[in-house]
């Protein structure tokens, strides 16, 4: 019997995922258990393993293509079973091959001829309601049945692609050919996105203003300097995409404040050596700010929320538990692994976390769960020197907290001037759920909790 | 709303006996040991007491005899509640209920009629072998003429029980024999439920099970394991086999996609057999998974507790059989 | 010749007449049936009750309108004696829409439940229950009626007789066990099938009931003995039990004619041919100037008028439509 390889879901966000790379070569020995393909999704890398022992079958999913949830990558088939033929350059290709025979009385018909689509009565009628062609249709019932559900989501699919595809009005369309408008730079502010006249007139009106200011750009990437233009990959990829998102549509603002670090760095100072004692980890400022920001959130649920749209409207979500993602630099990119309900963990078991989750960013080893659930983020870049800095905010998330170095300076105390250790704190807020006011109690609060952290024991 | 309390099947239907005797003059009960002893489960007891000996009878141990006896009274103008107490003894009085009850009616151009109710006893559940433990609810539904009941719950119990004395057709009304003390809200006072109306113990999305008699609370415990793994299962108890509301289980399976089908008679040419075909037959296009089947194993029922056990449809091989029907989930 | 050990100033001229005719209608009730069978008007399984046409008459006269009788796969006999109507029992033999039965029925399921006629029954026993059953219901409504039980030598040997007259007996119910010993069950002959040292009436005696064997082609002596147990039954003083014994003229069923010679040789037949009822009741109503020849024939002649318009009511009813197969499956 063969069995499917497919691409697993592994979020809520995911859609689909891309074949990095194959570790074993069709017709190879695989064992369960044993690592088959490496695959990439918008927030993670990871292996899929064999689901029996076998030998891997064709490859239908080549490495940097992409297969949608539920896609099926290759099959393993028992040792005895028959070769299906071997895979073909056409076969690596978008529509999946039936599946292989499971007898070796019955060998696989050639793929031209007609296949037979298991699906059930009730898929049939969806898809026959839906307009879905089955073949298209990704199966995820038992014994590669499709299901309604794959129907469904398959249809989904093909709607949601439709929709992203702007709407542009014929004028809009008519006058950007005129003035020469790149209409996907263009944001609609028609019904649902729709772009009008105005828009275009506005993005022409724009870029005359830039052109006036700045020398003109390339004038496009087939005219880009010698070595061309790299398309990103990756982690690189997704940090670019979810970024531009970010920064484009949340309505950010900044409220920053300068505290004095003193009884923090003591803290930090004082705990230090007892917990790599007992651990072996050594307690970070940023451990601690984990803590003080898990614990301000708990104080200040408005600003533990979350944006999503709620039938086409703004909507918010109310976040039950404290989770601070902590933005770890990796070679590659950025990822922000999370310490759930930081609020209710020791000193000790948040450094643990700390440590343990950025060995695992490290070495690309972070799991889904791993990544999942924040509903804060914190950055820190003291320890690259940085006194003070901006962050975007981790979508839909609704703040983030940038932190700068630990530095001793002048400041007034007293109407004297006196050397503190002092940091910057930087608040970016979602102003569509948080509001100037809100965002300020919730930084005051954070610095009283780092000025004094014995409030943390109330 | 009507004032409830929480009573057992076995008194929600001494309740309706009771009830239907005060009622009815016509209406009185023979069986093996229902009057002086009180009856071998309980049901009957006090009967005697309060409606006299020549109202609650206790027979000899004739089961032909006794049940021949009830459709002589039916046929001119009794309403017999007849006990037959194990429904594996039923087989005794075979020619009784499938040649002559079911078929007096139709045979004499509707001038006979036969409001006669045969309470029996079915299921395994207490050593008690192969003889006394059987679930023979198929045979009789598949006799026209006659009516089927299986309540699971006091309710049903009660509600069904009147109106299955009510009725002018003989009745089989199958009680089981694990369920006597299940307990359930019973309201005060007068109530029937209609023969042929399915009833939904709860409410899914996701796959239908169509359970009866001691298989409700089967399912609903194989419901809940799988509502915490994202698995939402529907409930349909039929209550009648005879007459079967076909409409309400065709219409949850073609809500879910998915049904399994539970019972305790054996599984070879039975009740779940039946409905399944019916769910095949007329829910084809809404399907979106097998139909699944569970019943006794085509054994005799083994007496000793640990065999016995196995031969029943239990919560885990309903749990399983059900994830069975579910791939990946989106 | 004595009939029935009464002598004829004891047995008014009304009541013997009605004897006659109900024994005559019976006779060429089956004449009919049989001739009908044979052009194929009358279809399916048809038992004849020719010879024992004064146990059904003596049984019946005893009884009142509102009485329960069950019958048996021999049945029609019981009908006609009961009261029953001639043209609809035909009818229904010949599967037509105005039948007892509307034609779902036929020979074996014939009822009139307006006369507490409970229907033949086509399995042998099968009123044993139902008859027990009447009794109870007639006792437990106080209503004063009785009923009977009719059914053969071989129904004898079935386990449910001894239930039901065990209930019978302790119970105390107004029943009259009435077996037709015919001299076969089904193609075996009595003796062969059945304990013979004792009669089947001592099954009965075993539960205290007491019993009558009387010579079943003897109306009178049917007559006689019915009214003795409906007497007892009515007065709540419980069961009876009576076998007349009698002899089957024809085979088990119309059809059979292979297997007769198997059971029985033609000079059996004929001897006993020269005891047939309805002749020898007629003979004895001559010899005894009851009726006249005149008056007989009046009788006959009645007879053949009603059995003429019985088949012309048949010719008449309509063969029933498909679409009442559905009917009465449930009431």
């Amino acid at each position: 019997m063969a069995i499917e390889l497919y691409m697993p879901q592994l979020g809520l966000t995911m859609t689909e995922g891309t074949v990095t790379r194959w570790l074993k070569r069709t017709g190879e020995t695989v064992k369960q258990g044993e690592p088959v393909v490496e695959i990439e999704t918008d927030k993670v890398t990871t292996e899929i393993e064999a689901p029996a022992d076998g030998v891997l079958g064709p490859i239908l999913v080549a490495e940097g293509k992409t297969a949608p949830i539920g896609g099926v990558l290759s099959y393993v088939l028992a040792v005895s079973e028959s070769m299906p033929e071997a895979p073909q350059a056409g076969l690596v290709a978008a529509t999946p091959p039936a599946p292989p025979a499971p007898s070796a009385e019955q060998p696989p018909a050639p793929s031209e001829t007609q296949e037979r689509i298991v699906a059930t009565p009730r898929a049939r009628r969806k898809a026959h309601e839906l307009g879905v062609d089955l073949s298209q249709v990704p199966a995820s019932g038992p014994g590669g049945r499709i299901v309604e559900a794959d129907v469904r989501w398959f249809a989904d699919q093909k709607a949601g692609r439709e929709k992203e595809l702007p709407r542009i009005s014929p004028v809009a369309r008519r006058l950007a050919a005129e003035l020469g408008v790149d209409l996907s730079t263009v944001q609609g502010t028609g019904e649902g996105g729709r772009i009008r006249r105005e828009d275009v007139e506005r993005a022409a009106a724009a870029r005359a203003a830039v052109a006036a200011a700045v020398p003109p750009p390339p004038p496009s990437p087939a005219a880009a300097p010698a070595g061309g233009v790299e398309a990103l990959s990756g982690v690189r990829r997704i940090v670019a995409e979810r970024m531009a998102r970010s920064f484009t549509t949340t309505p950010h603002f900044y409220l920053t404040a300068e505290v004095d670090a003193s009884a923090l760095t003591r803290m930090r100072d004082g705990l230090l050596p007892r917990i790599e004692a007992a651990t072996g980890i050594r307690l970070t400022i940023t451990d601690i700010l984990v803590k003080v920001c898990a614990h301000a959130l708990r104080e200040h649920p408005e600003i533990n929320v979350a944006y999503a749209e709620v039938s086409g409207g703004p909507g918010v979500v109310r976040q039950a538990e404290a989770n601070v993602g902590v933005a770890v630099a990796l070679e590659g990119g950025l990822v922000v692994p999370v310490i759930r309900q930081a609020d209710r963990l020791s000193l000790a078991e948040i450094a643990a976390r700390r440590a343990a989750l950025v060995e695992r960013a490290r070495a690309g080893k972070l799991s889904l769960s791993d990544l999942e659930g924040g509903t804060f983020t914190l950055t820190n870049l003291g320890m690259f020197g940085v006194d003070q800095f901006q962050a975007i905010i981790n979508a839909p998330q609704a703040a983030i907290l940038a932190v700068g170095r630990v530095r001793e300076r002048p400041v007034a105390v007293s109407g004297a001037v006196v050397i503190r250790p002092t940091l910057y704190l930087t608040l970016s807020l979602d102003h569509r759920l948080v509001d100037g006011a809100q965002g300020a109690r919730f930084l005051e609060r954070l610095a009283q909790l780092i000025e004094e952290p014995y409030l943390l024991l109330d | 709303m009507p004032e409830m309390r929480e009573i057992t099947i076995v008194e929600a239907l001494r309740e309706a006996l009771a009830e239907e005797m005060s009622r009815d003059p016509t209406v009185f009960l023979m069986g093996e040991d229902i009057g002086r002893a009180n009856g071998v489960f309980n049901v009957t007891a006090g009967l005697q007491d309060e409606f006299g000996k020549e109202r609650v009878i206790d027979t000899p141990i004739s089961e032909a005899g006794f049940t021949g006896i009830g459709i002589g009274a039916a046929l001119t103008g009794m309403r017999p509640v007849v006990e037959i107490l194990f429904c594996d003894f039923m087989t005794l009085a075979m020619d009784q209920i499938v040649n002559q009850a079911a078929k007096l009616h139709y045979m004499t151009g509707g001038q006979a009629k036969v409001p006669l109710v045969i309470r029996t006893l079915m299921g395994a559940g207490r050593g008690a072998a192969a003889q006394h433990s059987q679930s023979l609810h198929a045979w009789v539904a598949h006799i026209p003429g006659l009516k089927v009941v299986m309540p699971s719950t006091p309710y049903d119990a009660k509600g069904l029980l009147k109106s299955a004395i009510r009725d002018d057709n003989p009745v089989i009304f199958f009680e089981d024999k694990m369920s006597y003390q299940v307990k359930g809200l019973v309201p005060v006072g007068e109530y029937t439920i209609p023969l042929g109306v399915a009833d939904m113990k709860r409410v899914g999305s996701d796959v239908t099970f169509v359970a009866t008699s001691s298989m409700v609370q089967v399912a609903l415990a194989a419901a809940e394991v799988l509502e915490q793994e994202g698995i939402s299962a529907e409930v349909v108890d039929p209550r009648t086999l005879k007459p079967l509301d076909k409409a309400t289980i065709l219409e949850s399976v073609k809500k879910t996609g998915r049904a399994v089908v539970v019972d305790e008679g054996h599984l070879s040419y039975g009740v779940t057999a039946e409905i399944a075909a019916i769910i095949a037959d007329e829910a084809f296009d809404y399907l979106d998974a097998p139909v699944k089947r569970l019943g006794a194993m085509d054994v005799p029922v083994p007496m000793a507790p640990v065999l016995e056990q196995a031969t029943v449809p239990n919560v885990e091989q309903l749990v399983a059989t059900t994830r069975g029907l579910f791939g990946r989930r989106y | 010749m004595m009939q029935g050990g009464l002598s004829v100033m004891e047995l008014d001229k009304p009541l013997l007449r009605e004897m006659y005719y109900r024994m005559r209608r019976i006779r060429r009730f089956e004449e009919t049936a049989e001739e009908l069978y044979k052009r194929g008007t009358v279809v399916g399984l048809l038992h004849l009750y020719i010879g024992e046409e004064a146990v059904a008459t003596g049984v019946c006269l005893a009884l009142r309108d509102d009485d329960y009788i069950t019958s048996t796969h021999r049945g029609h006999g019981h009908l006609l004696a009961k009261g029953g109507d001639a043209k609809r029992l035909l009818a229904e033999l010949c599967g037509r829409l105005d039948g007892y039965c509307h034609g779902k029925g036929g020979s074996m399921h014939a009822a009139d439940l307006s006369l507490g006629i409970l229907g033949a029954n086509g399995v042998v026993g099968g009123g044993f229950g139902i008859a027990t059953g009447a009794a109870l219901s007639a006792k437990m409504r106080r209503s004063g009626q009785v009923a009977v039980c009719f059914f053969g030598d071989g129904a004898a040997n079935q386990g449910i007789f001894m239930e039901v007259l065990n209930m019978a007996a302790i119970w105390k119910l107004p029943v009259i066990y009435v077996c037709e010993n015919n001299g076969f069950g089904q193609y075996t002959r009595y003796e062969e099938a059945t304990v013979t040292e004792l009669p089947i009436g001592a099954r009965a005696a075993a539960f205290g009931l007491p019993t009558a064997q009387v010579d079943g082609n003897d109306v009178i002596a049917v007559y006689q003995a019915a009214v003795q147990a409906v007497e007892r039954a009515r007065a709540g003083q419980g069961a009876s039990f009576i076998e007349a014994r009698t002899y089957r003229l024809r085979g088990h069923h119309m059809g059979d004619v292979g297997f007769a010679r198997r059971y029985r040789t033609k000079e059996e037949l004929e001897e006993h041919m020269q005891q047939e009822p309805v002749g020898r009741f007629r003979r004895w109503l001559l010899e005894h100037q009851v009726l006249s020849e005149a008056e007989i024939q009046e009788v006959e002649a009645q007879v053949e008028a009603e059995l003429q318009a019985a088949i012309e009511f048949v010719n008449r009813s309509p063969i029933p439509d498909v679409s009442t197969i559905t009917e009465h499956v449930y009431a």
